[in-house]
């Protein structure tokens, strides 16, 4: 084996000398050994997740595993710079132009996505592995038919009566209207006994009609709503936010089970949830994760309430069942955007390290480092002693990369390599993609600000305004990283071009 | 052509076997025929796969064959490849003071030419590597200016692009020696077969190819500087400027170094000016076309000004003799003799260095080195 190059097949050898001899800045970034390698290490990291005992039903250890990769992350970037660093095609004044600068920022961002796509191995097997031993469908229903089968064994001990609340949609949102008090006096004058009356606004109202299981409206803004008794002992959220068949609630479960009520064969339906139990039951073994078990084996506690749950392993089955559909949902609807976020903004900050590393002399480099310490320092005392907001603070982040900006032009008439140039590049560089994200930041900041003054001084009346207010974010980060793409290989590439040929003093 | 074929004939026929097998190559890549060069480039390493096993000149019939096929396809090309001098940069009276300390370089002019070797001599800390790095664009000057005569309005970048600069101290290279050289080359413009080949063109012109697969931890420094050149002459700079290259080299290896540096300015592939600093003052005003003496920051002396011309013949030599025995040969009114602890200066404003030698021989003195120094900066020391 070649101990130099292990496991590296002759093919991208080859593809290695290739590039050398005609693309040295791709060849000089390695990348394409980096996903090689990433590649082999992932597969390799892959089956070890595969092979380990992992119970989908167990508490997820995958916080551990990520530490652990980490630091083989951290190794990899070492490893990786090291090679990285040899070859600098930015200081030898050759035949780079701008596009060239893009796609060795492209390949850094790859080869840093790759090495930081490794964390994420231990989490995508543990997601592989439930998804494969639990379908989706499968646990909603599983979940359901246990509460109905709890529901009917415990028919006879659960207190049927569903509540009932009282209340009138007031027509003004603050104070009391004569015509409320009007309403009052005739609602309790037409109901017996004592009772509370709730008075709610509109919106109030929106949101009972939700969640009241019946509404009876007896007057023109008088209304009666109903609660079911719950029903659900299972409680297991989201588990059926990605399927087609859901969760019953407690209204479901009074219409499918208590409505029409017919007493099952409690051997049968024992024997199903024992089955049920069994299959969802998993026993941790350290001592803080058995904490149901162990409070089941131990408490004095003698409820009805509580006997239910012993009875039924309510709380281990339920605890198994969240793990389960965590390890499932891991990676779908905003959970999978907040994990690309990470992946991709970790690789975004270290690449943009990188490229201003390469393109800068060491001494400007750390200055620039320095320098970005010193003024997030400096300015977080400005804005503590003249207690300025969150806006102070975007306002002073967008003034420096204006006037980094500014600056870095003197790259194109100065006679001599300024150290204060190089570090004003760097920082307009490493500031850049997140400039449109503080700008949109700073401007729902004053619009949120100038809407609630305006709803203060107009008597709390809704201002247009409002609906203004929400500038997506996402948009900001988009156009960052739009930005920083079109100003790498034009204004960037100049920038750098520029200081670095200049001779020193 | 001719010339240069019978020059190559005339090697091989007195067994200069090294020095024919990089005139070969030189001319070979002044044709410009990718196959001459690579059947150059195959009997090259023959010549010294067959050196390295027999470690003596001899060498095979093969050899002188594939010799013989070479010049034979060389013959049919003419002239036309003589390459006609250009000039690359025009130095008009740049001075240099550094902020901190007291060292400044006084006004120097000068002009340098494709296919010009210029020397610049002078003690340790006199401003030779500040004059240089002037010219490279790696400092900046004061006052007067440097006009690019071939770039029109170059930015620094362009300049740094076609002026190359080798330190005194070489910056350390990392990884293999031979990726190295690929990657300059290939960075430079030259890619595919066209890199590979002319890769292994300057391994074996400049004898690396034994150490190509090595790493810089596993060479010795005058292979670092070898390498060095190696790696900026692929990228084809107009103007290569090298501050102290023979420091490291061992006494052959800075005289092949010079010749090679010679042929390289005047090659008809890729004409070339060079600027060169040294100590050893008689190596280089071997090569040179031009030499300027720096003293103190100043330009005391610079070849083929009229002002330069010496008023007195002079003459350096190393005898057992003493400075008594010296007068009395040579006569008490005719010479002024001066002893540095190792040789002596004979300075005379009649006697010529032959005459002197001449007279020396003549009384059986005793020589065990003599140099005529009367046109070398060596009198300024």
């Amino acid at each position: 084996m070649n101990w130099n190059r292990p496991l590296a097949p002759n093919f991208l050898k080859k593809f290695d000398h290739n590039l050398l001899l005609k693309n040295p800045e791709t060849w000089s970034a390695r990348t394409h050994w980096v996903w090689y390698y990433g590649s082999l290490f992932c597969l390799l990291l892959a089956g070890i997740c595969f092979v380990y005992p992992n119970d989908a039903r167990s508490n997820s250890g995958v916080i551990y595993w990520i530490f652990f990769v980490s630091i083989i992350s951290i190794l990899a970037l070492v490893f990786w710079l090291i090679y990285l660093l040899r070859f600098n095609v930015f200081k030898r004044f050759g035949n780079i132009t701008g596009l060239n600068r893009l796609k060795v920022f492209g390949l850094y961002f790859a080869s840093v996505a790759m090495i930081v796509f490794f964390t994420y191995i231990p989490a995508i097997v543990e997601t592989i592995r439930a998804n494969a031993k639990y379908k989706d469908e499968e646990i909603v229903k599983d979940i359901n038919n246990f509460n109905k089968l709890v529901t009917q064994l415990e028919y006879d001990s659960v207190d049927h009566q569903w509540r009932m609340d009282t209340f009138i949609v007031r027509e003004e949102e603050y104070g009391m209207s004569d015509k409320d008090k009007q309403i009052i006096e005739l609602t309790e004058a037409n109901r017996k006994g004592g009772f509370s009356i709730s008075r709610i606004d509109s919106s109030q109202f929106n949101e009972n009609i939700k969640k009241g299981d019946t509404i009876i409206r007896l007057g023109k803004a008088e209304y009666e709503m109903y609660s079911c008794p719950n029903y659900i002992k299972l409680a297991v959220l989201n588990a059926d936010d990605y399927t087609k068949l859901k969760l019953l609630d407690k209204i479901g479960i009074y219409r499918t089970v208590v409505k029409d009520f017919k007493r099952p064969d409690p051997k049968k339906a024992r024997e199903e949830i024992d089955a049920l139990m069994q299959k969802y039951y998993y026993k941790e073994k350290d001592r803080y994760s058995r904490y149901e078990y162990d409070t089941y084996s131990n408490s004095q506690d003698t409820t009805y309430e509580f006997r239910v749950k012993k009875r039924y392993q309510i709380d281990i089955v339920e605890s198994s069942l969240r793990n389960i559909v965590e390890r499932k949902y891991r990676f779908c609807g905003n959970d999978v955007e907040w994990q690309f976020r990470v992946l991709f903004y970790i690789s975004l900050c270290f690449s943009l390290l990188v490229f201003a590393f390469r393109h800068s002399t060491t001494k400007t480099f750390f200055l620039s480092l320095l320098t970005a310490v010193i003024l997030s320092i400096l300015t977080g005392l400005l804005i503590a002693f003249s207690n300025g907001s969150e806006k102070a603070s975007m306002t002073w982040l967008i003034t420096y990369t204006l006037i980094f900006f500014g600056v870095s032009f003197t790259a194109f008439t100065s006679k001599t390599r300024s150290i204060f140039t190089g570090i004003c590049v760097n920082l307009f560089v490493l500031n850049i993609p997140f400039l449109p994200i503080t700008i949109v930041g700073l401007y729902n900041k004053i619009i949120w600000d100038k809407y609630y003054e305006l709803e203060r001084m107009s008597n709390y009346v809704k201002h247009p305004l409002y609906d203004k207010y929400t500038l997506p974010l996402v948009y900001g980060e988009m156009f960052g990283i739009v930005l920083l793409l079109i100003l790498l290989p034009t204004l960037i590439h100049k920038f750098y071009r520029k200081w670095f040929a200049l001779p020193q003093e | 052509m001719q010339n240069r074929i019978q020059e190559i004939k005339s090697f091989i026929a007195h067994e200069d076997y090294s020095l024919a097998v990089r005139r070969m190559l030189d001319i070979c890549l002044d044709v410009d025929n990718s196959e001459l060069l690579q059947q150059a480039i195959a009997w090259s390493k023959t010549y010294h796969q067959h050196q390295k096993k027999n470690n003596e000149t001899a060498v095979g019939v093969d050899f002188h064959n594939d010799a013989n096929k070479l010049l034979s396809a060389l013959a049919v090309y003419g002239n036309s490849n003589t390459s006609v001098p250009k000039t690359l940069i025009k130095v008009n009276a740049i001075s240099k003071t550094y902020n901190k300390g007291n060292f400044s370089l006084k006004p120097i002019s000068t002009a340098i030419q494709t296919t010009n070797v210029i020397g610049i001599v002078g003690e340790n800390g006199n401003g030779k590597t500040t004059f240089l790095r002037c010219l490279a664009g790696q400092l900046s000057i004061d006052s007067g200016n440097i006009n690019y005569a071939l770039l029109s309005n170059p930015d620094y970048y362009t300049i740094k692009h076609s002026i190359a600069f080798i330190p005194q101290r070489i910056p350390k290279w990392y990884g293999l020696l031979k990726d190295n050289l690929h990657f300059s080359a290939s960075l430079s413009g030259i890619t595919g077969s066209q890199n590979e080949l002319m890769v292994d063109y300057m391994l074996e012109r400049l004898n690396l190819s034994d150490y190509a697969h090595l790493n810089w931890n596993q060479i010795s420094s005058g292979y670092r500087t070898r390498f060095e050149i190696a790696r900026i002459l692929l990228q084809k700079p107009s103007l290569l400027i090298l501050d102290e290259p023979l420091a490291n080299l061992d006494i052959n290896a800075q005289q092949t170094i010079l010749t090679d540096l010679r042929y390289i300015a005047k090659s008809a592939y890729h004409p070339m000016g060079i600027i060169l600093s040294s100590q050893q003052l008689h190596e280089v005003e071997k090569v040179a076309d031009t030499v300027l003496f720096i003293k103190q920051g100043n330009c005391l002396f610079k070849t083929g000004e009229e002002t330069n011309v010496a008023k007195t013949f002079a003459i350096e030599i190393e005898t057992t003799a003493t400075r008594e025995e010296l007068i009395k040969v040579l006569g008490e009114n005719e010479v002024q003799i001066q002893f540095n602890g190792g040789n002596y200066t004979v300075t005379s404003a009649n006697l010529s260095a032959n005459d002197i030698i001449s007279k020396l021989v003549a009384n059986n003195i005793s020589l065990s080195y003599f140099r005529d120094i009367t046109n070398s900066t060596k009198r300024y020391f």
